[in-house]
């Protein structure tokens, strides 16, 4: 619980009160590697608090393909999103799988709504958690357009330095949105 | 005042009592073409009118971050937080064509959801959007080819054309001005 408390006052501190409100609809999981924690079409009612390890956010195309959206390490709050971010005319679908072994708090967002819903401090919580999501995504969006793959990939290691360590390469050049050859080049040229 | 309160609806159902004190923060405000958009600690509405976002790199390249058209709300990222990367200093905000808006301060603003909870729900639905508006952008330019992220582009705005130069179209959809002259090439010659 102590654990659940340092993370979340990263974002917004909460009341002790709604900390054990929080806590009675939360469980702690552990992952192994490559297990999907939210899996397209089920499991959209979970929200999840990173402990350790690595997850990645995928989008998922009409014709089957997938993409590494963002990767995400400890401390981390997600959720897919999904209803409340789907409209009718929506074309992809978002995944989230595992890359390392992970520990998770899971829960219910369903729930979190309910109990959030006249508590103001944790309706504070999942905006300051929901601004973090949208400034990473907006930083991404700029670093896609801005950056070439080079800097792209120097800008990564710069955020998780020992990434190749704990995930496959190839993983790595999707993100990047790169061939494996461009990468395993690119990687070259640095040493 | 009516039409502001459609927009709100649209995101979120506010109380009578919330909308007013709402509006008491919103100066109605009118932009010629072209005119940059303050973006120290202020929010916007959109009335009429087109506004897009960009943002500069230090090597001094300017990329279109979204095209925003009626009844968007939009701040800058500013208030929010500083960005941890280097990637970008700020997002800048600029009008396509002659726009109504109204126009508040987003400090204002985040005192009022302290004690109106329903505008921190607000608030959070806004948030919700932008998400999406930024997974969206960022999963058509991974999933989709060249005609197929013009013709996104669009059905979403019929009228981009008229609005900002084809090199602006080209740099947004990520493809180069000679791409984008045959790709609107081939489709309007086959007409």
């Amino acid at each position: 619980m102590e654990n659940i408390k340092l993370i979340l006052n990263r974002f917004e501190p909460i009341t002790e009160d709604s900390l054990n409100e929080l806590c009675k609809i939360l469980t702690k999981k552990t992952y192994s590697k490559k297990s999907f924690l939210i899996k397209y079409p089920k499991d959209f009612d979970k929200f999840f608090i990173l402990i350790s390890g690595l997850t990645r956010s995928l989008t998922i195309a009409e014709d089957g393909s997938k993409n590494c959206r963002s990767i995400l390490k400890p401390p981390a709050l997600f959720l897919s999103l999904e209803k409340e971010i789907r409209k009718n005319n929506h074309i992809f679908n978002i995944e989230f799988d595992c890359l390392t072994e992970v520990t998770v708090y899971e829960g219910n967002f369903k729930q979190f709504r309910k109990i959030a819903a006249d508590r103001t401090d944790l309706c504070k919580l999942y905006i300051r958690g929901l601004e973090t999501t949208l400034l990473k995504l907006i930083e991404k969006d700029a670093m896609k357009s801005h950056l070439n793959a080079l800097e792209r990939y120097l800008c990564l290691k710069k955020e998780i330095p020992n990434i190749e360590n704990l995930i496959q390469l190839n993983q790595i050049a999707n993100y990047l949105n790169i061939t494996p050859v461009q990468f395993s080049r690119i990687r070259k040229n640095i040493k | 005042m009516n039409n502001l309160r459609d927009i709100l609806y649209h995101y979120y159902p506010i109380s009578d009592e919330s909308a007013t004190k709402f509006s008491e923060i919103l100066v109605r405000k009118k932009y010629k073409n072209k005119t940059e958009l303050s973006n120290n600690d202020k929010f916007y509405i959109l009335l009429d009118g087109f506004v897009r976002s960009y943002t500069i790199h230090d090597n001094g390249s300017v990329r279109i971050g979204t095209f925003l058209s009626k009844s968007s709300i939009f701040t800058s990222i500013k208030p929010l937080s500083i960005l941890s990367n280097c990637v970008i200093q700020e997002i800048k905000f600029d009008c396509l064509s002659d726009v109504i808006l109204y126009e508040g301060s987003f400090s204002e603003f985040i005192k009022l959801t302290k004690k109106h909870h329903d505008l921190s729900l607000l608030y959070n639905k806004t948030l919700e959007a932008g998400i999406r508006l930024v997974i969206e952008k960022a999963h058509v330019l991974i999933h989709l080819d060249g005609m197929g992220r013009y013709l996104h582009l669009k059905n979403q705005y019929p009228n981009i054309e008229n609005l900002i130069k084809l090199n602006d179209i080209a740099s947004y959809i990520n493809v180069t001005p000679i791409q984008l002259s045959r790709i609107r090439k081939t489709l309007y010659s086959s007409k």
